[in-house]
């Protein structure tokens, strides 16, 4: 199916989007990197300081912590529900139900490759 | 004290990470919960032999086609499709005639779509809140779910095609 003026126009809305948001987020990020690097130098040259790599230690494990938890909780269920609850799902309306129309996505729930949309 | 400082300042790039990573992660639900309400009205369809109905057909393919394109609709996006697309809403609005599982199954699609709209967004949540401010939170979100269940009538979802080159 050829793409119109309007489906154009959408694609490109996401894209700014997309970009405003990395633009967004990479600031913000460089900012409280910079910030992050002075309190640190700061904190490890005062005498009676905690030790420098307990800071850093702590500071990965916070900094970490809850994109890697999130990311983990996506993979183990969500993911992992789409793939096998849809793979099954698939299998049984396929016999009962040959009329039936789908999503287009892969069987295992992720966009068809290429970046092509049915 | 300099070690608090940098501790706040990890805390602080690790919402800014885990943001990223929650827009991924919405979509997935998203898709899932989209994917859930899809079957449950397919099986009990199924169940009351119903799943040649017109109404099933159309619910469908609006789900199917929301599931496809669920990293592009935000508020933008709606916006847009509200604003250039009118004439083909009045050339598809269909009055229905849907059955109660129909019925259901389209409210839950609205209500979940509105909740993946407004409230899981920073985008969403400061438009509301700007609402909220004048007491309006309530109206622009009966405002949204009402016009993502018109876009569902007008079948506006399925007519989207994106271009070969998109990303998502």
């Amino acid at each position: 199916m050829e793409a119109t003026k309007y489906d154009v126009q959408i694609a490109t809305i996401n894209l700014v989007r997309q970009l405003g948001l990395a633009a967004i987020g990479g600031l913000v990020i460089i900012w409280l990197g910079g910030y992050a690097k002075d309190a640190y130098v700061a904190a490890i040259t005062k005498p009676d300081s905690w030790s420098g790599t307990v800071l850093g230690l702590g500071g990965t494990v916070v900094s970490l912590l809850s994109p890697v938890g999130l990311s983990y909780y996506n993979f183990k269920y969500i993911r992992r529900f789409t793939e096998t609850h849809i793979a099954a799902q698939i299998g049984r309306e396929s016999e009962l139900d040959p009329g039936r129309k789908s999503s287009g996505l892969a069987s295992d729930g992720t966009d068809p490759p290429g970046g092509t949309l049915p | 004290m300099p070690e608090i400082q940098f501790l706040l300042a990890c805390f602080g790039m690790s919402c800014v990470i885990t943001y990223a990573v929650w827009l991924r992660f919405r979509v997935w639900r998203f898709r899932q919960d989209l994917f859930s309400i899809r079957d449950r009205m397919w099986a009990e369809m199924l169940a009351d032999g119903t799943l040649d109905d017109p109404s099933h057909r159309q619910l469908r393919d609006a789900i199917n086609a929301l599931i496809r394109l669920a990293p592009y609709v935000s508020l933008m996006t709606m916006l847009n499709i509200l604003i250039t697309r009118q004439e083909v809403f009045t050339a598809t609005l269909v009055r229905r005639n849907d059955l109660p599982a129909v019925l259901e199954a389209r409210r839950q699609v609205v209500v979940r779509t509105a909740k993946y709209l407004l409230l899981e967004t920073i985008s969403g949540v400061l438009s509301l809140g700007l609402f909220g401010a004048f007491g309006m939170a309530h109206a622009i979100y009966r405002a949204v779910n009402v016009r993502i269940d018109w876009l569902l009538d007008t079948r506006a979802f399925e007519e989207i095609h994106l271009p070969a080159t998109a990303s998502v």
